[in-house]
């Protein structure tokens, strides 16, 4: 047991003061706030989100949490110590094409590198797809002179007559911002270290992004897709995150604002401004990062974090308590069609959800999914003019959800609007829409199930020695179902599913990312290079790290000769020694591949370093107290393919259910954010912290 | 076919099950192959087999590989029938003239079992970087027949009960060039195949082996179904395509290739009588690789979300003439059939399936490639190096009924990545000078052509240069109803001492100095409808983006 949780039994809570850490995440439909308070307890309070301002929806939410407290705003935040914030305006601005009026500029002979795309294409069959909308016009793509060779030395010399006409090109396109990516930047950034403080000093207020500056890593494409994000959000997100700083800081905020960052770090505002493709998987890195961290679930090394809503569905694995993150692969690393260096967790997002539409083929044949009923006008049972089934349409009719306790009572459901739709689609195959509705559940719960499986594959790992971490509004229903299906022994849902994400962004460190690109054979490498390169990245990290707390993990990616994947290895220090890097790297790529090749083949591509700044977390949620058996409140007919047919299932109030009880399948917890359907030879239990925890009883 | 929905539902679990193991073998591939040729140009496929070697699940790789697969599969259980085989076996085949696209392409096959019954197979085709012969790096543009062009395996276990056999490996190592990077490759395969053996019988496991290979039997007739619907849809008649391959890489002539295309009903008929005599070079196409291109290219036209398996090859009559181009006696070489004959044959069955439906076709999307080769010992290392220039596959996409083409957009039937300049630099001695869209090579039409790319590049040390492309200035790619023809394919050479000259499409031997400068174009898209209709406005976006010069010459370059 943990010293924390020793420390809560021991009632030691006195010692500790006064004090809120806050947890602030902008979803699609609510913004969720969830306090900390260092007495003891978390609360989650909810606003709608304002598309229009998500600062509005931010404030709306912090008032209220200041009101359930009794306390006013500024008291507040007066008293908070921490304030983390998962913001979707970069996500949000990328998804709508709705960035800075951009321009770019490269190496003379290379425009067209982001024009191309390294000429991919979505679906090869597809061979009458549009050309996808760039989010810049070739016309303002800037070609310099000047040229680096792969050593970094400068082969061709950039002028200043190349600069000037530089500056003159962007003063006529008359843009926002500029990204800068040189061929060989990360070897030498001089040249673009020029360009930029030129730009910057002769455009003020020009937003200007270099990427040597953002991520000097080999790959000139990535790298340049990079930077135009940057460029391209950077205003955006700087107006948006200076201004929501600035005003909670007028309301008393006793801290700066971290900004929750897509590799599960956090970093001030100036930084995230700096490099906002760190914020597009801000919101849900808050889950990785809760299913990493969170004291609850310490007994649960390996986890597959699981959170479905009701247009998509993102899935990540944390194993041994750290989540796998991977290396660039093309198409894996990918947001709305643009490549991104940049560390992230690695979450696979998947567009099915609550809303994937039901359909058949010209062939006859059945499907479900891609296509998303979205949340306008969203599942036939919604009543907002939607008449395609969909997946919560054939979860109301199979009786896993109740029509008048949807979504904390938001509205009810429609359930003849939903069973309509499914006749639809099963009245010319001939079915019965609940026939229809057994076989989309089973359809949807497989195809999450071999999603997981090709997530896991990736590094060899079994489902079976894992544990699925079920949150996210649709997810209740699903998880046990899917458990089922991959063989795993235990689902967790989250004692608050729908706030878990701003949750995890308490559990979160300070985080800075360093790369290096060496681009060698491991034995042309020696160990003095690799520490000075260590050391160089210690110094940029610019801190002393026994004083403020800093520390360092060190990591290399690797690969054979001719490839171009690599692998990332964890190293125990920067001491650089070829040969325990080789053996790491031979030991992990045996551990996929199942075979090694000459060792005179080892490629050492880049070395990382993280530095990690630990920061106060919150207290494990008072132990709930055990008490009396809660009963159910009654009972509802749902459907079971394991009896066969509909059960009479007891329904139980979720947020009755003390720790330590339970219920055997088939049996329904209703929570205000999702549904839990327990199967048949599965058994749920409340844990300590209020988790709910599906055990399977088979063997 | 699926009586209930129980199967309509088991159907569509074991559909996404077996797509989702070929992207897990395909990824495996990926990530653990060692030459650039399959990383970037992902020049390798993977599927999954029915007992009777019907297509079962094949992702999105190349598909004429994997009807050539179809074919090799049927020329190793030829040899090795199902009941000699034992779990953990794999078999290796690179003979096109039993099976398969070209000698360098290596298909490996394992079958799988549950208990004693053998339930599927899973396979895996690519591209070797060398495979011997008269030329570094597989392809020959100076062989006459198909010994100069490499070491072949009939149909050979390479894997016996889980066990590489030592003396098969020797035997490929010692006849290949690169022996170290192609020994990882091979292995990449063998990793893939270890995915599909390793994840069916659990699938299998879900439904007991009966039930699987019902449904399995299903999914097969329910795809057919559904391009048989695509078929009907077409107006019954005769659809009539000519096309040429320019040079056969010993004679620079035009080769006459000519599909007749019969829909009647829900049956499609391709006939390649008319098409040329074989050439003694080696463009040939061998009538497997012919018959994988014909389908393939089917599967490029008809509606992208039906599964891709056996259900394309049922509804279709492929004839091709003995002694042709398209069916060469052996020992005809064959070395660039993939990209030569070949791919001639997908643009001429997608032009001829345009014609019968005007509205889903488009103007010559390339499937053929520029390739460029430079090979030497690299000074850095001291190891012999082969260096193939994948920015000619950047062809120009065809114009099409309501947009133009892409750009550079890769082969047809591929999804190739055009590798980073950087990591070309970092691994081989050349220095890139540019790389961009090739101004005006757009076939122009209502809706233009897609622009190829141009590159330009310079190397560094004195090596040996191979150029094999085809679509130079005699056969343009060809536009569509009244479009012109995209850019023609060409390589240009800038010496150092300050010579220049236009090489032929297709060279080999050509020895360079550290210094001299190559210029290569892949060519660009043909385009669709008469130009005279085309949006001025779309004209004026063109000239502002620079897509086409200021000072149009009213055709393509």
């Amino acid at each position: 047991m943990s010293p924390a949780v020793e420390a809560i039994r021991r009632g030691d809570a006195s010692s500790r003061g006064t004090g809120f850490l806050i947890g602030i995440d902008v979803g699609g439909t609510f913004t969720d706030v969830v306090v900390a308070d260092r007495r003891g307890g978390t609360s989650v309070h909810k606003a709608f989100t304002r598309p229009a301002d998500e600062a509005e929806g931010v404030f709306d939410a912090l008032e209220r949490a200041a009101r359930a407290k009794d306390l006013t705003l500024e008291a507040l935040l007066g008293d908070t110590h921490r304030l983390i914030h998962g913001s979707t305006v970069a996500a949000n601005a990328l998804i709508e094409k709705k960035g800075a009026n951009t321009a770019f500029v490269t190496t003379r002979g290379f425009r067209d590198t982001l024009v191309m795309r390294r000429m991919f294409r979505e679906n090869m069959y597809d061979l009458r797809a549009a050309v996808p909308e760039n989010i810049i016009a070739r016309e303002a793509i800037v070609e310099v002179g000047g040229r680096l060779d792969r050593d970094g030395n400068e082969v061709e010399p950039m002028t200043g007559a190349d600069v000037d006409a530089v500056v003159a090109r962007l003063g006529e396109l008359g843009i926002e911002s500029v990204g800068i990516s040189l061929l060989f930047a990360f070897r030498n950034p001089a040249s673009e270290a020029r360009l930029r403080d030129e730009i910057a000093g002769r455009m003020p207020g020009v937003y200007v992004a270099a990427s040597s500056d953002i991520v000097p890593e080999i790959r000139d494409y990535e790298r340049a897709s990079t930077t135009l994000l940057c460029a391209y959000l950077g205003p955006k997100a700087s107006v948006y995150l200076r201004a929501l700083e600035q005003r909670l800081l007028e309301h008393g905020l006793a801290c700066g604002v971290q900004v929750m960052r897509s590799d599960g770090g956090v970093c001030s505002v100036e930084e995230a401004v700096r490099r906002p493709t760190d914020l597009l998987l801000s919101g849900p890195a808050g889950g990785v990062v809760a299913a990493m961290a969170s004291e609850e679930l310490a007994d649960e090394p390996n986890l597959i974090s699981f959170d479905m809503g009701g247009t998509s569905c993102d899935i990540s694995a944390v194993r041994e308590g750290r989540a796998v993150s991977s290396t660039f692969l093309p198409r894996h690393s990918r947001f709305e069609g643009w490549d991104v260096l940049t560390p992230f967790l690695n979450i696979h997002t998947l567009g099915s959800g609550g809303g994937s539409i039901v359909w058949t083929d010209r062939g006859g044949g059945l499907h479900v999914g891609p296509r998303s009923a979205g949340s306008t006008p969203g599942p036939a049972c919604y009543g907002n003019g939607g008449v395609e089934p969909t997946v919560t349409d054939a979860n109301v009719l199979l009786g896993y959800l109740n029509p008048d306790n949807f979504l904390g009572r938001e509205f009810t459901l429609d359930r003849e609007a939903a069973v309509a739709a499914l006749h639809r689609v099963a009245d010319p195959l001939g079915y019965t829409p609940e026939a229809l509705a057994i076989g989309v559940f089973d359809i949807v719960n497989a195809a999450m199930a071999d999603r997981i499986r090709v997530i896991l594959a990736d590094r060899g790992d079994d489902p079976h020695d894992f544990t699925l971490l079920c949150y996210g509004g649709a997810g209740g229903t699903h998880a046990a179902a899917i458990m089922k299906e991959l063989g795993i022994r235990r689902v967790i849902v989250p004692r608050d599913a729908a706030g878990f994400s701003a949750a995890g962004f308490l559990h979160s460190n300070e985080q800075k990312d360093f790369v290096r690109t060496v681009a060698r054979a491991l034995t042309a490498t020696d160990a003095a290079e690799i520490a000075a390169a260590f050391e160089a990245m210690r110094n940029a990290a610019g801190t002393e790290a026994a004083e403020d707390g800093w520390s360092y993990r060190y990591q290399a990616d690797m690969r054979y000769q001719g490839q171009t994947h690599d692998i990332r290895i964890s190293l125990p220090d920067g001491s650089g020694d070829p040969e325990n890097i080789r053996a790491r790297f031979e030991r992990a790529y045996e551990d996929v591949f199942g075979y090694l090749s000459d060792p005179s083949l080892i490629m050492l591509m880049n070395l990382r370093l993280i530095a990690t700044r630990t920061t106060e977390k919150p207290w494990p949620t008072s132990v709930m107290a055990d008490a009396a058996a809660a009963a159910p409140r009654g009972e509802r007919a749902a459907y079971f393919s394991e009896l066969t047919g509909w059960a009479a299932a007891p329904v139980y109030d979720g947020g009755r259910l003390a720790a330590r009880q339970g219920c055997a399948g088939p049996a329904i917890v209703e929570l205000p954010a999702t549904t839990i359907v327990v199967r048949p030879g599965q058994r749920l239990v409340t844990d300590h912290y209020g988790n709910f925890v599906i055990d399977s009883l088979e063997d | 076919m699926a009586a209930n929905t129980a199967d309509l539902v088991s159907l569509e679990v074991l559909h996404n099950r077996l797509e989702a193991i070929v992207e897990q073998m395909g990824v495996t591939m990926l990530k653990s192959a060692h030459s650039p040729i399959f990383y970037e140009s992902k020049d390798y496929s993977v599927a999954l087999f029915t007992p009777g070697g019907e297509l079962l699940a094949m992702g999105q790789y190349i598909p004429h590989h994997q009807g050539g697969m179809y074919a090799a599969l049927a020329a190793v259980v030829g040899v090795h029938p199902p009941e000699s085989m034992a779990e953990g076996d794999v078999y290796l085949i690179n003979d096109s003239y039993l099976g398969g696209t070209h000698t360098a392409d290596f298909n490996v096959f394992s079958p799988i079992f549950v208990g004693a019954r053998l339930v599927a197979y899973a396979g895996c085709v690519a591209h070797q970087m060398d495979i011997g012969g008269m030329n570094p790096g597989g392809y020959c543009p100076a062989a006459t027949d198909i010994y100069q062009e490499g070491v072949r395996f009939p149909g050979v276990k390479l894997v016996d009960k889980g066990v590489v056999r030592d003396d098969m490996l020797r035997t490929i190592l010692r006849n290949v060039r690169l022996p170290e990077q192609q020994r990882g490759d091979l292995f990449g395969q063998l990793a893939a195949l270890r995915v599909g053996v390793r994840a069916i019988p659990e699938t299998v496991e879900r439904y007991g082996v009966d039930a699987f290979t019902r449904l399995c039997a299903d999914l097969i007739d329910l795809t057919e179904r559904r391009v048989r619907a695509e078929i009907t849809a077409l107006p019954d008649g005769k659809y009539v395509a000519e096309d040429a391959i320019d040079h056969d890489g010993l004679e620079d002539r035009l080769f006459p290739m000519k599909v007749t295309l019969t829909v009647k009903g829900d049956d499609l008929t391709v006939d390649f009588n008319g098409t040329g005599e074989q050439a003694r070079g080696f463009i040939n196409a061998s009538e497997s690789n012919t018959r994988a291109s014909t389908i393939a290219a089917l599967m490029l036209f008809v509606d992208p979300e039906i599964p891709r398996n056996h259900g394309f090859f049922r509804p279709l009559t492929i004839e091709v003439p003995e002694g042709t181009l398209l069916n060469p006696r052996y020992p005809a070489p064959v070395g660039a059939s993939t990209t030569e004959c070949g791919g001639r044959v997908y643009d001429l069955v997608l032009n001829a399936l345009a014609q019968a439906d005007p509205e889903n076709g488009f103007g010559t999307w390339s499937m053929c490639w520029l390739g460029v080769s430079f090979t030497g010992t690299d000074p850095r290392s001291r190891k012999p190096f082969i260096h193939w220039v994948l920015d000619g596959l950047g062809t120009g996409g065809g114009g099409r009924a309501h947009a133009d083409g892409w750009n550079a957009s890769s082969v047809a039937a591929s999804n190739c990545l055009i590798p980073n300049v950087e990591l070309e630099e970092e691994t081989y001695p050349v220095r890139f000078v540019r790389r961009e869209l090739w101004t005006d090579s757009g076939g122009l039409g209502k809706y233009r052509g897609g622009l190829g790319l141009e590159t330009e590049l310079r190397v560094e040390i004195d090596c040996q240069m191979t150029v094999l492309g085809s679509r130079a200035q005699k056969a343009p790619p060809p536009g569509i109803f009244g479009g012109g023809p995209g850019g023609a394919a060409g390589v240009w050479l800038h010496r150092a001492d300050g010579s220049s000259e236009q090489l032929p499409i297709k060279a080999t031997g050509i020895a360079l100095c550290a210094g001299d400068r190559i210029v290569m174009r892949a060519p660009g898209g043909g385009g669709y409808g008469d130009p005279a209709e085309r949006d001025p406005a779309l004209t004026e976006a063109d000239r502002r983006a620079g897509f086409i010069s200021s000072q149009p010459t009213g055709k393509a370059a």
